[in-house]
């Protein structure tokens, strides 16, 4: 039976995960320099050991509004096409094996900019996981209407 | 094998360093023919080639180096002359085992060059050498004399080294510090000076018997204090002296790649650095502070020592272009002197890479279109023999390279002309334009005044590209020149990419960096003796007595605009234009290592990088140049540009033209096809004829309509005083489209593209990695203009009957 690796993590109480070996480390980070002029998605700029990291919001990407960065939030850094790139979420969760069974496309019913981020969905124990398209997922110039 | 490819790869590169110097050797052979130095040094080196060739048993490459020997052994031997087509012959050899190298190096083989023929012209070359054998002759005696004077000067000399001892060893103080170890290789002064004529036999003579005498000064200086020499040739002679360490000893091949290493290393302890003095002097601790500072010292001087490894003399990009100069010279029947100022001058190993081509450009279009013919410049009554001057120097943190010819200069009025035809330029513009900012436009893509097109230069394609290169290393590119008297192409060029000299500024609540190279003074203002001043509604200064145009900053940025007073004033320059940045407080200055900037953040065109500040978090450099571009201060230029380039892509390519707009967020694409002209208008020119915006345009009134309007895109209206608009013009009428920023010219090759699903588009696409509309462009101008197909349709119908 195939499986594959999942990271997970939490924005605004639904669970997301993106396959493992995309993501390049998971920190928490408290000092954003923010970008004027740059899309809404963006939330801002930080310092990883020298390299200059871009973080997404995927709150914004989500369709919601955005939320102030106060104090240490969450990053998922991901490898990203030759430069990393960090999506900020709420919560980190676990790494979990799934297997394909578990998987199913993501349900008719769900619309919005969600759909277009999701690959699929996997039926977890008590809770549904939303897998992110990486690709979909960090770009900014994705239009968030 | 792996071993011999090591050794083949070694060969290769020390050919490929060898053929260089023996390409230069040969070009100033060719201007000192009697040189045996030159020769033996040639010789020397072509012998190394052929030997390692044998060794390795590539037996074409063998034959070919043993041809150019055996030519090069009678020039040696003096049984033949150095005539211009010996020369051309031994070039052509040099480029037969350079092809040969470069296909050794590509495929391990070496390839079917073809040698034959290079080796016949050779062995033609040597026939019709030995025929003259009149001139040889009067070649030997030439060398004769020079050397005779030379047998004299070891003998007196010789006396004065074994006589200089004898008093030391009598007297415990010796007159001299230390008597200079003669040795073997090191060749008394005196002879050398004799040898090279620049002082005579009898006087050196008689300064040596000074010094036994018990002179102190040292040969050379009373040689001078009699003036009985030059200083020039003195010194010279001193260089000659120092025995020459084999370049084995001196250097050693380090790989580029560690030196990049290093390189970054060293700028993260910059970074390391600037954290912890910073820390430290918050702490205030006596001891560390005295530590820090050291550390400061030790990084600023490893930094240095690290750049300087990167640095190399632009000799090196120079040496290729004396042959380049010489070839093109010959084959358009022109007389050319290169000559070469600062060569020394050191660039960091990479911008010296970005420049060559740029420079070789600029080299062979000044030997195409700058020096005149022979015959041209006697009339014009100059030496018929042009002078091409390349030279580079230091100037406040940049270095300048100057291609300097003493041709017949631009010709303004020619540029102007075509300029307009072009499009470039309005006629009416022209009497108001510095002669300059005119020549400038042969920066302009497409661009050529050449009469006819030669496979030299003259197809437009170049000037261009060379701007674009020397812009992409943050340098610029000027041109000025005077009928009659020469053209001065001119690059500014930083010494390094990696670290910037820059100011740090905060505005709201960020900070934000300031390369200092833009910057030429601050000024603060406390609203009272200094003040900020409106010209309706657009801030300056006075600076000195001259209105300055003032940007704020947080109004560029978006942010929220902040009071007039107890703000900084930035004096900055780029593009040739001066304005003031103002900010809310100048912090200091740092030097700041540039860290590029997500490719996401390309578009937004204000940054120029990113860096780490000394606490750590991420500050955003900005990029001077487009802050002006972007406050409308370059209006005309950019305008110009995104025009030009528009009429340089047109006709390549498969794809259509489109040209990319931002209307809000969107990004909203227009067939280049129907766009007429981009302009701009001011604010207020815009009127009201009913319900309907207009501008008058030309003498006729033009109808504008909003795009953002038309598509229902929200968003603010952007902020300026003047708004961007598209004119479409057909069969005498015209509408205007208004946009909020003109984005880029592209070409729509990409498949995905779906249909409109909204009013007034007929599809999106996905063209440079993002989203765009495609603008139904009849759509759009119906609702501009009603009856702007109606009339069109009927004149056709009335042609049609």
């Amino acid at each position: 039976m195939a499986s594959r690796q999942f990271a997970t993590f939490e924005v605004a109480g639904q669970l997301f995960g993106v396959e493992v070996h995309t993501v390049q480390e998971v920190l928490s980070y408290n000092e954003y320099t923010p970008v004027p002029l740059a899309p809404p998605a963006v939330g801002g700029l930080f310092n990883l050991r020298g390299q200059v990291i871009a973080a997404v919001d995927l709150r914004v990407q989500l369709g919601m509004a955005r939320k102030a960065l106060q104090g240490p939030v969450m990053n998922v850094i991901l490898r990203g096409d030759g430069e990393p790139v960090s999506l900020l979420v709420d919560k980190i969760g676990e790494v979990v094996d799934l297997d394909d069974e578990r998987f199913e496309p993501p349900p008719d019913t769900l619309s919005g900019p969600t759909r277009e981020l999701v690959v699929g969905t996997f039926k977890l124990d008590g809770r549904l996981m939303l897998a992110l398209d990486v690709n979909q997922a960090v770009d900014t110039y994705r239009a968030t209407t | 094998m792996e071993d011999l490819g090591e050794i083949v790869g070694e060969f290769l590169m020390e050919s490929h360093e060898n053929l260089d110097q023996i390409d230069r050797d040969l070009v100033s052979l060719e201007q000192e023919p009697d040189s045996r130095d030159l020769i033996s040094r040639i010789f020397r080196a072509i012998h190394t080639i052929k030997g390692t060739s044998g060794f390795l048993a590539f037996s074409r490459l063998e034959k070919l180096a043993h041809a150019g020997e055996s030519l090069l052994s009678k020039l040696r031997d003096g049984v033949m002359p150095v005539t211009p087509s010996t020369i051309t012959t031994l070039l052509a050899t040099i480029d037969g085992v350079r092809s040969i190298l470069s296909s050794i190096e590509e495929t391990q083989a070496e390839g079917d060059v073809d040698i034959d023929s290079i080796i016949a012209q050779v062995n033609a070359q040597m026939k019709a050498g030995e025929a003259p054998a009149a001139e040889v002759p009067a070649a030997a005696p030439a060398a004769a004399p020079a050397a005779a004077p030379a047998a004299e000067a070891p003998a007196a000399e010789a006396p004065a080294a074994e006589a200089e001892p004898a008093p030391v060893s009598v007297e415990d103080t010796p007159k001299r510090p230390a008597p200079e170890p003669v040795e073997n290789q090191r060749k008394p002064i005196g002879e050398i000076l004799v040898e090279q004529g620049a002082a005579q036999a009898a006087d050196v003579g008689s300064a040596l018997a000074q010094q036994i005498e018990g002179d102190e000064r040292k040969l050379g200086t009373i040689l001078l204090d009699q003036g009985k020499a030059k200083p020039a040739a003195v010194n010279e002679a001193l260089q000659a002296q120092t025995p020459k360490r084999s370049i084995a000893d001196s250097a050693i091949r380090v790989d580029v790649d560690l030196l990049d290493t290093l390189m970054n290393m060293v700028g993260e302890l910059v970074l390391a650095r600037n954290q912890l003095v910073r820390g430290v002097m918050e702490i205030g601790d006596a001891t560390l502070v005295r530590s820090a500072q050291r550390l400061g010292m030790i990084t600023s001087e490893l930094q240095e020592g690290i750049m300087k490894t990167r640095m190399q003399p632009i000799e090196h990009i120079w040496s290729k272009l004396p042959r380049v100069i010489r070839d093109l010279s010959n084959s358009l029947g022109k007389k050319v002197e290169l000559v070469m100022e600062g060569k020394e001058t050191e660039l960091d190993r990479s911008l010296l890479e970005a420049v060559k081509d740029p420079l070789t450009h600029l080299v062979r279009n000044a030997v195409d279109h700058g020096i005149e013919e022979p015959e041209r410049r006697e009339a014009a009554g100059k030496g018929p023999e042009g002078t091409l001057t390349l030279r580079a120097y230091h100037e406040g943190g940049h270095v300048a390279v100057e291609v300097a010819d003493d041709g017949a200069g631009l010709n303004v009025e020619r540029i102007a002309q075509k300029a307009v035809e072009n499009g470039l330029l309005r006629a009416e513009q022209i009497p108001n334009m510095d002669k300059r900012d005119i020549m400038a436009m042969v920066f302009q893509p497409g661009f050529s005044t050449a009469a006819k097109v030669t496979n030299v230069s003259g197809r437009g394609v170049g000037m261009d590209v060379v701007k674009t290169n020397i812009e992409n290393i943050g340098g610029a590119v000027s041109v000025d020149s005077t009928p009659g008297e020469g053209t001065v192409w001119r690059l500014t060029i930083p010494l390094t990419l990696a670290i910037i000299q820059a100011l740090t500024v905060d505005c709201g609540e960020q900070r934000y960096v300031v390369p200092q190279v833009a910057v030429l003074e601050l000024v603060f203002i406390d609203g009272n003796s200094t003040k900020i001043e409106y010209a309706s509604g657009a801030p300056v200064y006075r600076l000195r007595g001259k209105l300055l145009p003032l940007v704020r900053l947080d109004r560029a940025l978006g942010l929220e605009v902040g009071g007039d007073q107890g703000v900084y004033i930035m004096v900055l320059q780029a593009d040739g234009r001066r304005f003031g940045l103002v900010v809310d407080r100048v912090l200091n200055t740092e030097e700041v290592v540039v860290k590029a900037l997500n490719t996401r953040f390309k578009d937004i065109g204000l940054y120029a990088g990113a860096t780490i500040l000394g606490d750590g978090k991420v500050g955003l450099i900005l990029d001077v140049s487009s802050l002006a571009r972007r406050s409308h201060l370059a209006a005309d230029a950019d305008r110009q540009n995104m025009e030009a380039s528009a009429r340089a892509n047109a006709g390549s390519g498969t794809g259509e033209r489109l040209l990319v707009t931002a209307v809000g967020e969107r990004r909203v694409a227009i067939p280049l096809d129907t766009v007429t002209r981009l302009e701009e208008f001011p604010r207020d020119r815009i009127e009201h004829a009913g319900s309907r915006e207009v501008v008058q345009y030309r003498g006729q009134i033009l109808p504008l309509v909003r795009l953002s309007h038309l598509l229902g895109a929200y968003g603010e209206e952007p902020e300026g005083d003047t708004v961007s608009v598209v004119v479409y013009s057909e069969g005498g009428r015209s509408v205007a489209l208004v946009v909020d920023r003109i984005v880029d010219i592209a070409e729509n090759s990409t498949t995905a593209r779906r249909d409109a699903e909204e009013d007034g588009l007929v599809g999106t696409a996905v063209i440079q990695q993002r989203v765009t509309e495609l603008l139904d462009v009849r759509r759009a101008i119906l609702a501009a203009d009603p009856n702007f197909y109606t009339d069109l349709e009927n004149d056709e119908m009335l042609v049609e009957a």
